[in-house]
């Protein structure tokens, strides 16, 4: 809980550092400056847990590994059915 | 030619009727993104799916003309309805499929440019998009541009069915462009604030939009931008944010209507199904309304008999039970939809022609008026001349059911008011009925003094 808060208050300054004005683009949707500004936000903290996760997926086969040699084979088979 | 309803706002083409038929016309600044929706798979792959309407290409000659790239002739939906008519899980499921129908235009290197709650329809009890023309070419880097309008068309209205209350989903009767996200954040409790996907898609969203209202967008940001993984984690997100939303359909008082009710014995609801089942047969439409369908008991001797039935109720909790019927199922005959009879939707949008008004939607041949005319005549006033009028101006027969003073919930009705009704009892119901229609059959129905009529209007227009 304390992780994801923290991400909302990076995602607040990170908002408030954002600024600067452009052209406007062409679209049939005026998909909105701020939804815009938001989904780039978004999809950066949605990339770094992404690669969070993935780092610590590593870390867990790695301990896996040095003690479970079979339990290591199993986990990897189920983290491959699941993506 | 004129646009049909609601269908002027994409360059890219519009809807018309001609001749009865229902058309999509393709004009040629959309002939690049039409011909890729077709050669990159993505029209087989999302009709194969049924999550796209299927088309025909006609050759209308006479309609070509310097703009006019093609004409399509879609399949047909049978009724329209609309987002602020859906039960909560209906527009779940119509918010999940437009996510699943963006995550698959992306493996074609397409996207979605909107994402209306109006683009999708209920076709064969399923929902799909019907606007064939909102696929465009994805540009990598680019973020969704329909991003906003999912969140305002879906989530918003998602959010404060499930956290607030199930009746301010028709909140979105009062914007036509889904409800605005400020809106949606004032109005949800603080909780919601920790969870963190309606924090991100609706608080936080809402304060962005504010605060860049008046500034243009950064490009030298855009073009940073997201690659293709880190927009389907975005969509990701939309989707773990939709399908945490959940809400139960109960504490209303017609959800548990059948069992603990008086005059509804099993063993007469299996006569009243008979009766009304031989109604149906002799009438044979090839559709049917069913008027306060409840949880849709009735619609279903219809619906049963591949007839197209249209299922309305004024409980949200009664039209859920009905959609997850449906759905469990797997039944196509049926649309559970939530309408209040006393003030159905109206016609909206742009020049009050957008959006039709329920009961212009479509014609009903056949009628089913059961266990309703008391709370009309009784509880909201409506004098039996004019539920006959009301009636007969929208279907040619009739299935209705008188249900008399004497009946216990009648009785109920009348407990905590003044019984000023003095004409209505059965002489008063058939005199006002017999003005338009001619009385085929009455039949009493078993263990109750109520009464199920067989009505066919007298001149059939």
């Amino acid at each position: 809980m304390n992780t994801n808060l923290k991400t909302s208050y990076l995602a607040l300054i990170l908002l408030a550092l954002l600024f600067l004005p452009a052209r406007n683009s062409h679209a049939y949707l005026d998909p909105g400056s701020g939804s815009y500004m938001l989904q780039l936000i978004i999809a950066g903290i949605a990339g770094f847990l992404f690669s969070i996760k993935m780092f610590w997926r590593h870390i867990k086969n790695f301990f896996i590994s040095f003690f479970y040699k079979a339990k290591l084979n199993k986990s990897v088979e189920k983290e491959n059915d699941n993506e | 030619m004129n646009n049909s309803l609601g269908s002027f706002r994409d360059p890219s083409g519009f809807v018309f009727e001609r001749e009865g038929r229902l058309y999509r016309q393709v004009n040629n600044q959309y002939k690049e993104n039409y011909d890729l929706l077709i050669s990159s798979g993505l029209y087989n792959k999302l009709v194969e799916n049924n999550l796209l309407i299927p088309h025909k290409e006609e050759d209308l000659s006479f309609l070509q003309s310097d703009g006019v790239y093609k004409i399509l002739l879609p399949e047909r939906i049978p009724f329209i309805s609309y987002p602020y008519e859906w039960c909560f899980s209906q527009l779940k499921d119509a918010a999940l499929t437009t996510l699943r129908i963006q995550k698959i235009a992306l493996e074609y290197n397409m996207s979605l440019k909107d994402a209306s709650a109006y683009n999708i329809q209920f076709f064969k009890g399923k929902p799909l998009l019907i606007d064939t023309l909102s696929f465009e070419k994805y540009v990598e880097g680019k973020p969704w541009v329909a991003y906003k309008q999912f969140c305002q068309h879906f989530l918003a209205p998602l959010a404060l069915s499930s956290h607030k209350d199930i009746r301010l989903n028709l909140i979105s009767r009062l914007f036509i462009d889904g409800i605005p996200l400020d809106l949606a954040s004032k109005l949800l409790p603080a909780t919601t604030k920790i969870n963190l996907g309606l924090l991100f898609h609706i608080h936080l969203h809402a304060y962005a939009q504010k605060k860049y209202a008046d500034k243009k967008i950064n490009k030298k940001a855009l073009k940073r931008g997201m690659n293709k993984k880190a927009l389907l984690g975005v969509l990701a997100s939309l989707e773990s944010a939709i399908n945490n939303l959940k809400w139960k359909p109960e504490g209303t008082e017609w959800a548990d209507y059948y069992p603990s009710n008086n005059n509804y014995v099993s063993e007469s609801l299996k006569n009243k199904s008979n009766l009304i089942s031989g109604f149906i047969d002799t009438l044979k439409p090839k559709k049917v309304w069913d008027f306060g369908a409840n949880t849709g008991l009735f619609s279903r001797v219809a619906s049963d008999k591949n007839i197209e039935t249209i299922s309305f109720d004024i409980d949200p909790s009664a039209v859920e039970i009905n959609y997850q019927t449906a759905k469990k199922n797997k039944e196509k005959n049926i649309l559970p939809l939530i309408i209040d009879l006393t003030n159905p939707s109206p016609k909206l949008g742009w020049d009050n022609n957008e959006r039709e008004s329920f009961f212009r939607r479509g014609s009903a041949e056949t009628g089913l008026a059961l266990a309703l005319i008391h709370h009309l005549a009784i509880s909201n006033n409506v004098p039996l001349p004019e539920l006959a009028r009301f009636f007969s101006s929208l279907c040619n027969s009739l299935v209705i059911e008188f249900i008399p003073k004497e009946d216990s919930q009648v009785q109920k009705l009348l407990s905590t008011r003044e019984d000023i009704f003095p004409d209505y009892n059965q002489k008063g119901f058939e005199e006002a009925f017999g003005r338009y229609y001619t009385i085929e059959k009455s039949l009493p129905i078993e263990n109750s003094k109520r009464v199920l009529y067989l009505l066919i209007r007298s001149n059939n227009e």
